[in-house]
C-alpha cells in the first residue's frame, strides 16, 4: 500500500491512491472493494463500466457527470455516449485500459456540445471480479470550463 | 505525434507497467510518491512516442528511482559535508614505562652528583699536598 496523499488535491491521483488501496497486492482490485462512502468528496465524479471487453455499458454515473452530460446517461452503451461531452471524453481511452490492463489517466482540451470549452483530465481503473480478466471499470474525471479568451489547442479527442 | 510516459516498478526480479499518463509532470510525482512509499526496490518513468505517419516509436527513460540511487546519493551528501569525526587520541604512555623513565633519571642525576663530588674531593686533595 502507498502513502496516502495528504496535500493532494488532484482527481486523479487521489482516485488512482483508493484503487492502490483497494488492490494490495493483487493486480487488480475486485469491484465490491469500491465503497462510495470511503471516498465521498470523489464519488460525485466517478462513473462506472461494466462488462467493458464484450458490451461495455454504463452502470453508474455520478451526480457530477450527469449534470455535465446534460441528463442522466445510466445505463447506455459504450457507443451510446455522445463523444462531445465529459463523459464520452473520458471514456474514450477504455481500449487502452483494457490492452495494458492499467490504470491510464488523460487529460485535454475540447469544445462539448453545449459549446463551453472544457479542460478535463481523466482516469480509467480496471477492476477484476475473479482477478483473471477486467470486469469492470471504474471511472473518475473532473474539468474546467475555459473563459471565452482562453485557447482550445488541442480540440481533437 | 503521439505521446505517453508508463510508470514501470521493479519487484522480485520483474519490471512491471504500473499505470499509463499523457503528462509527464504527473507521471513523475506519482513516481516520486509511490518510492517514497518503499513498495518497490526501483521505479522509473518511461515516455513513449509513436509517429503515425512514419510508424516508428521510440522509448525512453525520463526518470529513474532505486534505493541503491538513493543510497548512494545520501552517501555523497555525508562526503561533500564537513567532517565532524574527532582526531584520535594521542597514545597514553604505560604507567610502567612512566616510572622506568624517571627511576633512570634518578640513577643518572645520582651518579653524575657522585663523580662531580669525587673530583672536588680529588682536586682538594691534590691542592692539600701541595701546600
Amino acid at each position: 500500500m502507498t502513502e496516502p496523499h495528504p496535500r493532494e488535491r488532484r482527481l486523479v491521483l487521489r482516485l488512482l491512491d483508493y484503487w492502490r488501496q483497494m488492490a494490495g497486492d493483487c493486480d487488480w482490485p475486485q469491484p465490491e472493494t469500491v465503497d462510495p462512502q470511503a471516498i465521498p468528496d470523489m464519488w460525485t465524479f466517478c462513473f462506472m463500466i461494466d462488462d467493458p471487453k464484450r458490451a461495455p455499458r454504463l452502470s453508474f454515473v455520478g451526480d457530477y457527470h450527469k449534470e455535465m452530460y446534460g441528463g442522466d446517461p445510466t445505463g447506455l452503451a459504450f457507443h451510446e455516449v455522445n463523444k462531445d461531452t465529459l463523459l464520452g471524453r473520458s471514456m474514450s481511452y477504455l481500449g487502452d485500459v483494457l490492452a495494458k490492463g492499467v490504470p491510464v489517466t488523460y487529460g485535454n482540451q475540447f469544445v462539448d456540445l453545449q459549446g463551453r470549452g472544457l479542460l478535463y483530465r481523466s482516469i480509467l481503473l480496471p477492476l477484476s471480479a475473479d482477478g483473471k480478466t477486467i470486469s469492470v471499470v471504474l471511472g473518475g474525471a473532473n474539468c474546467r470550463i475555459l473563459g471565452q479568451d482562453e485557447v482550445i489547442e488541442n480540440p481533437q479527442p | 505525434m503521439m505521446v505517453v510516459f508508463e510508470i514501470h516498478t521493479f519487484r522480485e526480479g520483474v519490471w512491471k507497467i504500473d499505470s499509463v499518463f499523457d503528462d509527464k509532470e504527473l507521471a513523475v510525482v506519482e513516481a516520486q510518491r509511490m518510492e517514497r512509499a518503499g513498495r518497490y526496490s526501483a521505479i522509473r518513468v518511461v515516455e513513449e512516442t509513436f509517429d503515425e505517419k512514419t510508424e516508428k516509436g521510440n522509448t525512453r527513460t525520463v526518470y529513474r528511482s532505486t534505493k541503491v540511487d538513493r543510497v548512494n546519493t545520501e552517501s555523497a551528501e555525508r562526503r561533500k559535508a564537513p567532517s565532524t569525526i574527532a582526531a584520535p587520541p594521542k597514545k597514553a604512555v604505560p604507567k610502567k614505562a612512566q616510572a622506568s623513565f624517571t627511576r633512570i633519571m634518578i640513577m643518572a642525576s645520582l651518579t653524575l652528583g657522585a663523580i662531580v663530588l669525587a673530583g672536588i674531593g680529588i682536586m682538594y686533595a691534590l691542592h692539600s699536598l701541595a701546600g
